[in-house]
């Protein structure tokens, strides 16, 4: 038997290697696909909460072990992504309420990892648009974990309010009220980092 | 600061999160892989050994008969099986093709599969095309996986045989059905790591075809062919087809 007839005979066994082969194969290539899929935004809502890179890394690890162990428990009936928002949004929970995280973890500051990119309107407008997308980024991470969420969710992930709902396991009214509670106080907190209150000032122009 | 500034840069938020966290910051291969390992302890990539038992029993010739039955009796139980257990939807998940792969000439051959994700956040059907690598019995080691771009359909897998020691490379494929653009890479794995040889992107009304040391990429107007040189390719092209 040549090796392309081995091929087809491997082909066959595995085919009918009993329902376990089979099932671990379909949940490894589900893993995959999911890691791939929605990998950074678990990442990225995982550091949200923690506020450290190494913590959002493996708490974002621990998420998707959870999702393999419990695909079965997937019916369809939310997506993926709503099912695995709200693994990661309980686990995040968790860990912050964990002694270690409180007393261990230092405060991740995102702003040392920060490079400028390219802007079109020249140097001074680019520093202003990275101070100010410096200022909003930090006011949304200094907010109480229950605000900084629904924010994420919000503008992040582009959740409509029974989305956030769903994955933060509370009601529309009360994220309607976070939101707004939110907004409120991100305005105090960039008024008083004097972020502009009425507007931007204009590069090259002393205000 | 005003309700639309606000406003305004909280809309930003995504592109602020992806510009200055994200950018050097992901959820690796490295990571994936180690999860894979959490999920399966004690076997490296995830999944048990059973086809890799099967590949070594098959390369004995006078097993081979005995095999062959066993696998009919599984697959006869397979169906019992199915019929009495529970049903299976919440895998949302089927394999659309497979093809084994020997990337060094050696047994037993690699894998490379791709499956179909019924993925409701996609508003319809993800694909995910996977190369693994069979770990000496002890079950299998993920290389490599890509996903499908959105509304892409991924095309049937091709391999270059490349004369001379028995190697193989693989080519995958897919295409974006409304605008008509071909996406391809040629890969191939060295034992170590998966090395793509070419990475061709937005190729208009392309086709791509393969032959032993060669892939020939068709456009429009104008075709290439690509030269196996024993470490990579070369490309020929000629304008008129």
């Amino acid at each position: 038997m040549g090796k392309r007839e081995e091929t087809a005979a491997v082909r066959e066994f595995a085919a009918a290697g009993g329902s376990g082969a089979t099932e671990d194969w379909q949940r490894a290539h589900l893993l995959e696909y999911l890691m791939r899929r929605f990998g950074d935004d678990v990442l990225s809502l995982a550091y949200f909460y923690l506020q450290d890179k190494q913590a959002a890394e493996d708490a974002a690890q621990e998420v998707f072990l959870r999702v393999y162990h419990n695909l079965e428990e997937f019916r369809g009936e939310s997506s993926y992504f709503t099912w695995i928002y709200r693994i990661t949004v309980n686990l995040c929970r968790d860990r912050l309420r964990s002694w270690h995280h409180r007393n261990i973890i230092p405060w991740d500051i995102l702003w040392g990892h920060r490079t400028a990119s390219p802007a079109a309107g020249g140097i001074e407008e680019q520093a202003l648009d990275n101070v100010e997308a410096g200022e909003i980024m930090q006011a949304v991470l200094e907010l109480p974990t229950k605000y900084r969420e629904v924010v994420y969710l919000k503008y992040y992930s582009d959740m409509t309010v029974s989305e956030i709902a769903r994955v933060c396991g509370i009601n529309d009214s009360n994220v309607r009220v976070r939101l707004h509670r939110a907004y409120r106080m991100l305005k105090e907190k960039l008024a008083r980092k004097g972020n502009w209150p009425h507007g931007r000032p204009q590069p090259g122009k002393k205000t | 600061m005003e309700d639309r500034n606000l406003e305004k840069k909280l809309k930003d938020l995504k592109a602020i999160v992806q510009r200055d966290l994200m950018r050097d910051w992901g959820f690796s291969a490295e990571m994936r892989a180690k999860v894979h390992e959490m999920a399966n302890p004690g076997r490296k990539g995830g999944i048990s050994g059973i086809k890799a038992a099967a590949a070594r029993l098959l390369a004995g010739p006078w097993l081979r008969r005995l095999a062959l039955v066993a696998a009919a009796a599984l697959a006869v139980c397979g169906v019992f099986a199915a019929l009495n257990g529970q049903p299976r939807e919440n895998l949302l998940i089927r394999t659309v093709e497979e093809r084994q792969v020997d990337f060094d000439g050696r047994w037993p051959p690699d894998l490379v599969r791709t499956v179909e994700i019924n993925d409701s956040s996609m508003e319809g059907t993800g694909y995910l095309t996977m190369i693994w690598a069979a770990d000496g019995g002890n079950g299998w080691h993920l290389l490599y996986s890509a996903p499908c771009r959105k509304n892409n359909l991924p095309l049937p897998i091709k391999t270059v045989h490349l004369t001379g020691g028995g190697a193989n490379l693989v080519l995958v494929s897919s295409k974006e059905e409304q605008s008509d653009l071909l996406n391809y890479r040629v890969l191939g794995y060295d034992g170590r790591q998966v090395i793509i040889y070419l990475d061709r992107s937005f190729i208009p009304q392309g086709r791509v075809e393969t032959g032993p040391g060669y892939v020939k990429e068709t456009g429009a107007g104008s075709y290439s062919i690509f030269w196996w040189s024993g470490n990579g390719f070369e490309e020929e092209i000629f304008p008129d087809h």
